[in-house]
């Protein structure tokens, strides 16, 4: 096993000289996530904002003034458009105007005899100021429409009691945190896989097809060191890697995501919260992310995430190693990539959770053994179940390895 | 000592238009000797079986019939053993371009089993004695061919071997580079050290071999001592031998 730690050395030591990679690995996340998060944040913001202060031009067609007399009060976020207009399409494509509303000429003769007015309106739900200008055209004629209701019910001697024969009051037996511990436990498995997988494979190319394109591989070999303490410490070297990349991008989402503020999980937060204290809640939830991300799930997700390491290092070497370039050994792992992202993909399928084999499926037993780690489902036979089939899948994969590449021309070019 | 007895080995190579599979004999029952403070020239055209043959005497290949043995011991049951008394210089051997000579010395005298630090002092003299330990601490990415040749051949003989295979070491090397090198296998054969050389410049072998040994076709031809082997052809140079053996075996007219 000396021999292997020897190449590990070397690996990790000839890893390090290679600052560009070294940058892109390490330090190019943290820069990168809090960037992207920051920019995001900023322009969701500024949209926002400017959705929420901006003014929706109405082209009204309201013979009798009707809609028209409320509507376009002062701060009422409503403005008249007075041109006159050909083309409403046309005109709703350009955002000259954002709505247009036609009121019936005798709306007034079915408020007095109190049926439904049929208001006709145009917009354009691929326009984000035609939409919101939708939304809140609803929400205004829904208000005036429940101050008439009220009228009615005065008039009659009746309250909005009569509206609501059943109130509903609710009892939510998980809180803010099963939300939140869903959220990381729907995206992380899906995360931890890809990035695994990718992560190594550069490397793995280059130290595998890599070496024996450059000859160094050859010098290698002619030492006392056995082909099996060579690939071993190529594997180890992968495993680390991959390891230290998720560790990198895991910090620097994390960073990002708390610098920027606006990750789905705190926007998530904060609809939890605007819900709670809305629906008459006494008490906001506060979310406790150290009960959710507890050392002991922490520690099982690793205990599976090291199997896992050692597979995918175990496929790529293989694969590495059968190559005679780095191109060829690239395109030979890109499938890899497709098949753990449609596993990823597949694993964040509702229910999913629910199928009493998955335990026994290679990869997609991780996906929802981490997912349940962090939504307080843990069930241990499962956890165990998955750890045993990941460690027989990675044994079985280093063993296949092994024999693939004491063949000779898995090690030579021709 | 290396003993190499009627060995053989072959390649498949598929037909890309046909895609029938060809099997290519690459070595045919190969034998010779070479003595400790003999150095055995391998001669032979491009793709004749010399570098096959070197890889098998260096376990990177194992032949499929016949055996090798190097110091005593079999190059199939014992590869390690017979790794650790080797030291193997080829063509398409490269160098770690991202480490100085120095790291890179330090690495390979670890996985030949030497402590580091005398890894370290036996590395910086092979490089004096041939003539680059002004860039020992260089990265090795902006060394020239013929820089890179003679740190191979110090990472080839790091290890003090027994047993040296060098495989055309004077490829890339000026004149006054490969005199160095020559001056280099002249010294390890007073030595007492077994060595085999594979070049095509046949003056230096008529020069330093004691014994020589002809390859074409994947068998081997002739084998003596260059005086022998010139006698025999009524020949005045290796060259001549080549050149008559070489006629005498390519298949006549048409082509």
């Amino acid at each position: 096993m000396k021999g292997a730690w020897l190449v590990l050395k070397k690996e990790m030591l000839y890893w390090t000289k290679d600052r560009r990679t070294l940058f892109l690995t390490l330090f190019f996340p943290l820069i990168l996530y809090p960037l992207l998060f920051g920019i995001m944040t900023k322009m969701s913001l500024n949209d926002s904002r400017r959705l929420s202060t901006s003014v929706t031009r109405v082209a009204i067609d309201d013979p009798r003034n009707i809609l028209s007399s409320i509507l376009f009060r002062e701060g009422s976020g409503f403005e008249k458009f007075t041109e006159s207009l050909e083309n409403i399409p046309l005109a709703l494509s350009q955002e000259k105007i954002h709505l247009s509303i036609k009121v019936p000429q005798d709306a007034k003769d079915y408020v007095a005899s109190q049926k439904p007015i049929d208001l006709q309106i145009t917009y354009d739900p691929s326009r984000d100021m035609s939409e919101k200008g939708f939304l809140k055209i609803q929400k205004f004629i829904k208000d005036n429409d429940a101050m008439i209701v009220v009228g009615r019910l005065n008039e009659l001697r009746l309250t909005s009691d009569i509206l609501e024969p059943t109130r509903i009051s609710i009892i939510k037996t998980t809180g803010a945190n099963e939300e939140i511990g869903k959220l990381i436990g729907l995206f992380l498995p899906y995360f931890l896989l890809i990035s695994m997988y990718a992560g190594a494979m550069q490397f793995g190319a280059d130290i595998t097809a890599g070496e024996k394109e450059r000859g160094t591989l050859l010098s290698l070999l002619t030492t006392r060191l056995s082909r099996l303490q060579i690939m071993q410490g190529k594997m180890l070297a992968i495993f680390c890697v991959s390891i230290l990349g998720i560790a990198m991008n895991l910090i620097a989402i994390g960073l990002g995501g708390f610098t920027a503020g606006n990750l789905a999980l705190y926007d998530r937060v904060e609809k939890t919260k605007a819900m709670a204290i809305s629906m008459g809640s006494p008490t906001p939830p506060t979310i406790d992310l150290q009960s959710i991300l507890t050392p002991q799930a922490i520690l099982l997700t690793l205990g599976l995430l090291i199997p896992l390491g050692l597979l995918f290092s175990a496929i790529i070497l293989t694969i590495g190693a059968q190559s005679k370039s780095v191109r060829e050994a690239n395109v030979a792992m890109v499938p890899g990539i497709f098949i753990v992202l449609a596993i990823g993909v597949f694993s964040l399928s509702p229910g999913i959770e629910k199928l009493t084999y998955l335990p026994f499926v290679p990869l997609m037993n991780i996906t929802v053994v981490i997912r349940k780690l962090f939504t307080g489902q843990f069930v241990a036979w499962e956890y165990l179940i998955t750890l045993l089939m990941t460690l027989l899948l990675s044994w079985f994969t280093v063993a296949l390895s092994g024999r693939l590449l004491s063949r000779e021309n898995a090690l030579f070019k021709s | 000592m290396i003993e190499v007895s009627n060995i053989y080995k072959s390649f498949t190579l598929k037909d890309k238009r046909t895609l029938k599979i060809k099997t290519i004999a690459a070595v045919q029952d190969i034998s010779f000797s070479v003595l400790p403070g003999e150095i055995y020239g391998l001669l032979g055209p491009n793709g004749a079986g010399k570098s096959t043959t070197l890889r098998m005497i260096a376990t990177l290949m194992s032949p499929e019939k016949g055996s090798i043995k190097v110091s005593g011991l079999s190059t199939t049951q014992h590869p390690n053993e017979v790794r650790a008394k080797l030291g193997f210089l080829a063509t398409d051997m490269d160098v770690y371009e991202r480490f100085t000579p120095r790291e890179q010395l330090k690495i390979f005298g670890e996985f030949q089993g030497m402590d580091p630090e005398s890894a370290e002092k036996r590395g910086l003299q092979l490089l004096d004695n041939l003539g680059i330990l002004d860039f020992a601490n260089v990265k090795m990415d902006g060394f020239s061919s013929g820089q890179r040749q003679k740190f191979n051949i110090a990472r080839a003989l790091l290890h003090d071997p027994q047993v040296i295979i060098f495989d055309e070491p004077t490829t890339g090397l000026d004149v006054l580079t490969a005199k160095t090198v020559l001056d280099l296998l002249i010294n390890l054969k007073t030595q007492g050290k077994t060595i085999i050389l594979s070049t095509h410049i046949l003056p230096m072998v008529e020069k330093i071999c004691s014994k020589v040994g002809i390859i074409y076709q994947g068998k081997l031809q002739t084998e003596g001592s260059p005086k022998q082997v010139m006698e025999r052809f009524n020949s005045n140079s290796l060259d001549e031998v080549f050149f008559t053996l070489a006629d005498s075996k390519e298949p006549k007219g048409g082509q």
